[in-house]
């Protein structure tokens, strides 16, 4: 899924541009030569082919075998994953004849919006990649508002494609209001005519039909992955507990037995807030208590992902077992006392934690 | 009205759709054998590396050296320099002492049972269930085999690690010699005198103690005049996942940098673990054991390209024979497609029809070649590895698209043809 959404995501742009130059110059078809062709449709077409190659270097910076598989023998995850770089890549070459064919029909004037947006949109993005290099190589200095807007831009890149998808969605939109004053079918001349307009219509239709299934077929997977898949885990909540008038926090060992992560909160003496989690380690009351936060990773948290917990900063795997005794990744070991089926923690040891949290 | 005429189209002249479906079936089938066998060990290694729980074998250094002749070890240090029992603490000393699920230590030695003087046995000494202290003694570990081999099952009860001559014996030699629970069998090693073990269970689960006798580890250290040797110790470990970097560091260890060691350190991979024992335990060579990344893997590993080869030498020959047979039925409908041509349909539109064709007769061939290959590819796997071959279903879409691809790439050829059907001509019967 992720090749899938990295690889529509770096190269829709050319698909939109090529799109959009073959909707410019209907007649000069692909590759124009250079001495008979219209001189910028030739200049449009080097554009595209260098949009391509500037995108392939950039998919290729980060690309490597072992994103499909981490076994070099033929198995489903590598198919799956070089089966959706296929798909990616069909998807977006058919953008290229649906998009040209919307255009063509819509007219200049959206030709002309469409060019505006989609060459606004590559020229910030590659000005902001040409200024990440200039500072990498030294070659400019680097200046709080360089370095701010290269941030901004990366951040913003995965809206891009939303954009493009947003604009494909209006021009289809476009020529679905205005298909009837388009098609000019409403003349009802029997014979020869009104059977060709007929004929024009039903193809018409299918280009439709074509370009809403290219923008759910590429959208859908890029929603499920951006609010869905690629978002990182979160800590589930604290429960915050109070302490008694001696100061002493309670649990109640039922509330904690069943083997779950259960995470509480508290304020400390120097007024911190401090997260501590209980995990029943067996099958009787054998609990691991401490604090939610490691030596080395600071207060990130852990959180329980089926039968294991996992360090949030650092994805190392706990050893339930373990928990409770400090060294490694562990979290750091919370002093505890059991009386009468509760857990009680003494306030002192709690303050002693409190120096591991709240840094950020 | 296209689907009328596909239909038409398929059913007529039966024969030579026939043998068209049976050459892309043979080739599917080829196809089908080869990924199911490939895939299924592609599969079982990714989900190997991708456990969560890794088995780790520590050996002395010595059985590093690697001196096979003729498929005999002739390595002159085997069997003679020992792990130290005193150095297991250690194992619990490293920076992920706490992902460590649990260990065990062997030492083995060949003994005869008497009244079956004929074979030796092996008699394997190890921890059953015991508790081991950490490197300073302030924490104490319960660890054994009963922890790294949570599949066992026993008949009876697990060996007290304090008896030392409490025993447990594989199922194929309990049966073989018919012992039972409670009875009592002496056993005599090389040099020395018998000793009489009582047999407390049956293992059965596990088939490299299928014909051993398992006792606590003293036992065997005393009659084999080795005090504190361990000739192994398997690890049972908490890791992650195998990733890029932990494939880098495996395959290429100099070629990480700084900050790529340090991660690479600081993750528990099953690497850095085992790098880690390595450097704690003295004398010591450490490695996952990877079953089947080992064994089967590293056959298909060797014959993948062989494979490749295959796939695409057997794509070409059976892409021709169906472009001769769409030629030969192209040739023969000409009349059709003029008459189709005069009345108004595009090149692309007759072209559809055969293309359409093409993909249902790709469809029907791969299946049937899909279903084949299932069959043949049990009885090689059972041949080659004595395993069956679960059937991925990532296999079903491979051979389909295979089997249609060789379909469409035979059909393309023909179609030019097509363009070059002039109505007039044809009509006439001038082609």
């Amino acid at each position: 899924m992720l090749i899938f959404v990295n690889t529509l995501r770096e190269f829709s742009a050319v698909a939109f541009t090529a799109g959009i130059v073959f909707a410019l110059f209907p007649s000069q078809g692909f590759l124009v030569r250079p001495c008979t062709g219209k001189a910028t449709a030739f200049l449009a077409q080097c554009l595209v082919i260098v949009l391509f190659l500037a995108s392939f270097y950039k998919f290729s910076l980060h690309f490597s075998y072992a994103q499909f598989s981490s076994v070099s023998i033929l198995n489903t995850d590598m198919i799956i994953n070089s089966a959706s770089l296929f798909v990616a890549a069909a998807l977006l070459i058919a953008v290229v004849p649906v998009l040209a064919h919307l255009l063509t029909m819509l007219g200049k004037r959206m030709i002309r919006l469409s060019l505006f947006i989609v060459l606004a949109m590559i020229f910030i993005r590659w000005s902001a990649e040409v200024t990440l290099g200039l500072l990498e190589l030294n070659l400019w200095d680097a200046s709080a508002a360089r370095v701010s807007f290269v941030a901004k831009i990366g951040h913003l890149f995965p809206l891009m494609i939303y954009i493009e998808m947003a604009l494909f969605a209006f021009l289809l939109l476009a020529f679905f209001c205005k298909r009837r004053a388009l098609l000019q079918n409403e003349s009802v001349e029997i014979g020869i005519n009104r059977r060709k307009s007929e004929y024009s219509t039903l193809i018409e239709k299918r280009w439709m039909k074509s370009a809403l299934l290219i923008i759910v077929a590429i959208v859908v997977p890029l929603l499920y992955q951006d609010l869905y898949a690629g978002r990182a885990p979160k800590l589930s909540p604290a429960v915050a507990v109070a302490s008694g008038e001696d100061g002493v926090i309670r649990i109640r060992m039922d509330d904690v037995k069943n083997g779950e992560l259960h995470r509480f909160s508290a304020i400390s003496k120097s007024g911190k807030q401090v997260r501590f989690f209980v995990i029943n380690r067996g099958k009787s009351k054998d609990f691991g208590v401490a604090f939610d936060a490691c030596a080395l990773c600071a207060d990130k948290g852990y959180i329980k992902k089926s039968r294991h917990v996992i360090c949030l900063a650092c994805g190392s795997l706990i050893f339930i077992p373990s928990i409770g005794r400090s060294g490694g990744c562990n979290p750091i070991p919370l002093k505890y006392e059991v009386m009468d089926d509760m857990i009680l923690i003494k306030p002192e040891d709690l303050d002693a934690g409190a120096k591991y949290f709240g840094f950020f | 009205m296209f689907f009328r005429l596909l239909e038409d189209s398929v059913l007529r002249n039966r024969r030579r759709k026939v043998l068209a479906v049976v050459t892309i079936a043979i080739a599917a089938t080829l196809m089908s054998v080869l990924a199911h066998i490939s895939i299924d060990i592609g599969n079982k290694m990714a989900k190997e590396l991708n456990s969560y729980e890794t088995n780790i074998r520590i050996l002395p250094k010595s059985e590093g050296v690697s001196l096979f002749l003729g498929g005999v070890d002739y390595n002159p240090l085997k069997g003679r320099f020992f792990l130290n029992e005193k150095d297991l603490p250690r194992i619990k000393g490293i920076f992920w002492g706490n992902n460590i699920a649990g260990f065990s230590p062997f030492l083995t030695v060949p003994v005869k049972i008497t009244g079956y003087d004929a074979i030796p046995v092996p008699l394997v000494g190890t921890f059953f269930q015991r508790q081991i202290g950490d490197v300073d003694g302030s924490q104490s570990f319960e660890t054994g085999i009963r922890f790294i081999k949570p599949y066992w099952t026993i008949q009876g009860a697990w060996p007290d690690d304090l008896q030392q001559n409490n025993a447990l014996v594989g199922k194929a030699l309990a049966d073989a010699l018919n012992l039972g629970v409670g009875q009592s069998l002496q056993v005599t090693p090389d040099k020395g005198a018998p000793v009489v073990l009582q047999i407390t269970g049956i293992l059965s689960g596990d088939d490299t103690y299928d014909h051993a006798v398992m006792v606590p580890i003293e036992t065997v250290q005393n009659l084999a005049g080795l005090p504190d040797g361990v000739e192994s110790i398997d690890v049972s470990a908490m890791s992650v996942p195998e990733s890029a970097l932990s494939r880098k560091a495996r395959t290429h260890p100099d070629s990480l940098d700084v900050q790529e060691y340090d991660l690479w350190y600081c993750t528990s991979y099953v690497s850095s673990i085992a790098h880690q024992l390595e450097e704690a335990i003295p004398n010591a060579l450490v490695k996952p054991v990877w079953h089947v990344a080992e064994t089967q893997g590293a056959v298909i590993n060797k014959i993948q390209l062989l494979m490749f080869v295959m796939t695409l030498v057997i794509f070409i020959a059976a892409g021709l024979g169906v472009a001769t047979i769409i030629q030969t039925s192209i040739l023969e409908r000409s009349g059709e497609i003029a008459l189709m041509k005069a009345i108004g349909a595009a090149n692309h539109h007759v072209a559809l029809l055969f293309v359409a064709e093409a993909i249902l007769l790709g469809v029907i061939g791969g299946v049937c070649g899909y279903l084949l290959g299932m069959g043949f590819s049990q009885i090689i796997g059972f041949d080659l590895f004595t395993s069956t071959i679960a059937p991925s279903p990532i296999v079903g879409p491979v051979v389909g698209t295979y089997a249609v691809a060789i379909s469409l790439t035979g059909t393309v050829f023909g179609l030019t043809r097509i363009r070059r059907i002039s109505p007039t001509a044809a009509l006439h019967g001038r082609i």
